[in-house]
């Protein structure tokens, strides 16, 4: 149990099923978004910050192997709700393959 | 020895045939229990793939979260009561049936040593041991060995026989009680004895084993050493009427296998009656005995699981990854109802309320597994301060995202809907009754319910509901759902409270 | 370790069609062990059990030659095929080590059973003389021997050093 952390967790911690993306996967992520002309489901606007990834093939129960859900935040200052979300496959934007029992953990 | 006479007073007589039908009910209700997850284990963790013993041909997945609930088997009626994935059942008859073979036992007890009849079963010296060898040497020489002077019993007979009614009955009682997460919590202490949980089922597995032993040995014994005069002791009180010993030997045994089957078909057919039925006797008990118990564990930061096991399923849905990929930022908790002050918490709320309180405990699933696992969070308490319920406020409710028919196809075939829990308002007061965020020191994992579920560390794993998006405080549960107190309670036919 | 062929396949394809059978054999697939060194200890005992009733006709009897024979090449065959259970680090030795236990087994039990009912040269007195107590405790033996042989060649339980491989 190494692994352990006993400082109380701060606000700023990251939960350890997201994977954090790099600049060019970022890139890829924005250019998919645009080129599938996603808009803000709260506000209509068209231009996000890219935020971590969630492995969603092992957690939930009718994904494919395959799939991701990739934070997206609506950049408009004034939208209301910028949070949101793309769900991609993993070759859509992943430059190398991440170890996915370590991103969810093992079956239990 | 003994001025006793050593018969078969109409007691004892009786006192038997009532502890055939109990100890057949618990073999088959326990092997309802045994299919619900059917593996054992020695160790606490309850490891995938770390069994020494199975009794199912399913493999799980390893690219998948799988839970025990995958895991459960399906055991034909024949075997199991009442058979066909019914553990709420299967639970209810092992708990009424043990409260008769208690009782009967407790009696029998009282009346051997009252009467005298205890120097049929209790030896007297330890020459009987080479004489219970000298028996069974005769036993392999295809003869009947002599019985003790004025007594009913060879000497390996009478070994046997006091061995199962002083040592195999109460180990059984005993390990029995150590999987109690009501004991468990009060009592850490006692399930170390047996060598952990796993350790308990094991050992209350292996009795088992013993009672299944022991059954056919004894049938072939009586048939051996004459069926009829044993069967006419044990009915008639001597060796009498041979004829009608047989008869009614016989019909005893088929009114056994009638209650059986009535037993099987009524929990198969009407499930919700015998869960109100027997329910009412069980939750007796409990309330009696289990709820006062409050969790005083702590295991040592060693005796953490590597790996906690799960039941349950994440809600599958595009809103609850949206929220889990943004670090549940948009994620909001509903305290209402029946309070003065209903409120509104996010997850940094939780946090700033106080240093989360941490709790190493032992985790049992009503299916039999277990795992130690570090929580931390806010107690319930904490909330209910200021939320401030209401005079009336006896329930707590808690809503979750985890909507059964989309999340968790294995038990989509037994209900449908949000998934939901509530407990006893008292219960939220208990020392160790968390809302956890935490989880052995990092965020809530996704699948042990992130980003809140509630630990209540007497009770087994499904009344700490995962995934909460409202707590509501209520007067009574009788309008909600099936009425009966939670998702399992309404669709399994668990109970309200299950301390063990 | 199973050994199939055709032969098997067909053998068990038309056993299957019988229904009984195929709950019977549902029933037995549905249980299974992972204890290697207490299988292997429970076979081990069994074997020197055998072997150790060898000797003891063999110092308390008379018996012709031949049967003397017999009984000192069937102890040490289970005592050899004990030693080659233990060879962990040989699997190829640790079954033939089970397999030649059964051999022993099955000697033992088929000649016990033809010294009770057909008879042996020079001893047909022991036609019919069941009542022998380490006669019986031999068939036992056997018996046990056998039936935990089986159950490692069907898988229910798996003999030392060898796991079953259960990683859900």
């Amino acid at each position: 149990m190494s692994a352990l952390r006993r400082a109380p967790l701060g606000p700023s911690f990251r939960r350890p099923e997201l994977i954090q993306l790099d600049t060019r996967e970022r890139e890829r992520v924005r250019a998919l978004v645009r080129s599938r002309r996603m808009r803000c489901p709260a506000c209509d606007g068209r231009r996000f910050e890219v935020g971590d990834t969630l492995y969603l093939g092992f957690l939930f129960v009718d994904t494919d192997l395959d799939e991701y859900m990739v934070a997206l935040t609506c950049t408009n200052p004034r939208c209301p709700a910028p949070r949101t979300g793309v769900q991609l496959r993993e070759h859509e934007f992943l430059e190398h393959q991440r170890p996915r029992e370590k991103a969810t953990g093992p079956a239990g | 020895m003994t001025d006793v006479t050593l018969n078969y007073p109409v007691w004892l007589r009786i006192e038997h045939w009532v502890n055939l039908l109990f100890i057949t009910l618990l073999i088959r209700s326990g092997i309802e229990i045994l299919a619900s997850y059917p593996r054992l284990h020695r160790r606490n963790d309850s490891k995938p793939g770390s069994e020494w013993a199975r009794f199912t041909t399913k493999t799980m997945p390893t690219d998948k979260l799988y839970d025990t609930l995958d895991e459960e088997e399906s055991y034909s009626s024949i075997v199991a009561l009442p058979g066909r994935k019914k553990l709420g059942m299967g639970r209810r008859w092992h708990f009424v049936s043990l409260f008769g073979w208690v009782l009967t036992g407790v009696a029998y007890y009282i009346l051997l040593f009252a009467t005298g009849q205890w120097h049929r079963y209790i030896p007297y010296s330890w020459s009987i041991f080479p004489e219970a060898l000298d028996d069974a040497w005769t036993y392999l020489q295809f003869q009947l060995p002599p019985t003790l002077p004025d007594q009913p019993l060879d000497a390996l007979q009478k070994l046997v026989y006091a061995s199962v009614i002083f040592l195999l009955a109460p180990f059984q009682i005993l390990t029995g009680a150590a999987q109690s997460p009501a004991v468990e919590a009060r009592f850490p202490w006692y399930v170390k004895l047996f060598g952990g949980r796993q350790m308990a089922r094991t050992l209350h597995g292996l009795g088992l084993l013993a009672f299944l032993a022991f059954i056919p040995v004894h049938l072939i014994m009586i048939g051996w050493w004459g069926w009829p005069e044993l069967t006419s002791l044990m009915i008639f009180g001597h060796v009498t009427q041979l004829d009608a010993a047989i008869g009614v030997s016989l019909g005893i045994v088929a009114a056994i296998v009638v209650i059986h089957i009535a037993a099987t078909v009524w929990s198969l057919r009407s499930p919700r009656q015998v869960q109100r039925a027997l329910g009412a006797i069980i939750m007796r008990f409990r309330r009696f005995a289990l709820k006062p118990l409050t969790s005083r564990q702590n295991y040592p930061r060693s005796k953490l699981s590597p790996e906690h096991r799960v039941n349950g399923k994440p809600p599958s849905c595009a809103a609850y990854q949206i929220m889990a990929v943004h670090n549940f930022a948009d994620w909001r908790l509903e305290v209402g109802g029946l309070v003065e002050n209903p409120m509104t918490f996010s997850l940094a709320d939780l946090r700033a309320l106080r240093e989360p309180q941490t709790q190493r405990v032992l985790h049992n699933c009503i299916q039999g597994w277990s795992s130690i696992g570090e929580w931390g969070g806010v107690p319930l308490r904490s909330i209910l301060e200021l939320v401030r319920p209401l005079p009336g406020a006896h329930q707590i409710c808690f809503l979750t995202m985890q909507n059964v028919d989309r999340d968790e196809p294995a038990a989509a075939e037994e209900g449908h809907g949000q998934y939901y829990e509530i407990v006893d308002i008292e219960r939220a007061y208990y020392p160790q009754s968390l809302l956890a965020y935490e989880m052995n020191g990092e965020p809530l994992p996704i699948k042990h319910g992130a980003p809140l579920r509630v630990r209540f560390e007497t009770q087994v794993g499904f009344k700490m509901a995962k995934w909460i998006e409202r707590i509501e405080v209520i007067s009574e549960y009788d309008g909600i759902g099936y009425g009966m107190g939670g998702w399992r309670e309404d669709n399994v036919h668990y109970d309200i409270s299950v301390g063990v | 370790m199973t050994v199939t062929t055709p032969v098997d396949h067909t053998v068990v394809r038309v056993a299957m069609r019988v229904p009984l059978l195929r709950r019977l054999v549902g029933f037995y697939r549905h249980i299974a062990f992972d204890l290697p060194r207490t299988t292997t200890a429970v076979g081990i005992g069994l074997l020197l059990g055998i072997a150790a009733i060898r000797l003891y006709l063999l110092a308390e009897y008379d018996q012709p030659a031949y049967l003397a024979a017999y009984f000192i090449v069937l102890g040490a065959c289970a005592t050899l095929a004990a030693l080659a259970m233990l060879a962990g680090r040989w699997l190829v030795i640790v079954r033939a080590g089970w397999a030649l236990g059964s051999v022993v087994a099955l000697a033992s039990l088929a000649m016990y059973l033809a010294s009770r009912t057909i008879g042996l040269p020079q001893l047909p007195e022991l036609v019919g003389r069941w009542e022998y107590a380490p006669g019986t405790l031999g068939m036992a033996l056997s018996g046990a021997f056998l039936a935990t042989h089986f159950a490692v060649l069907t898988r229910l339980t798996v003999s030392w050093p060898m796991h079953q491989e259960w990683h859900d």
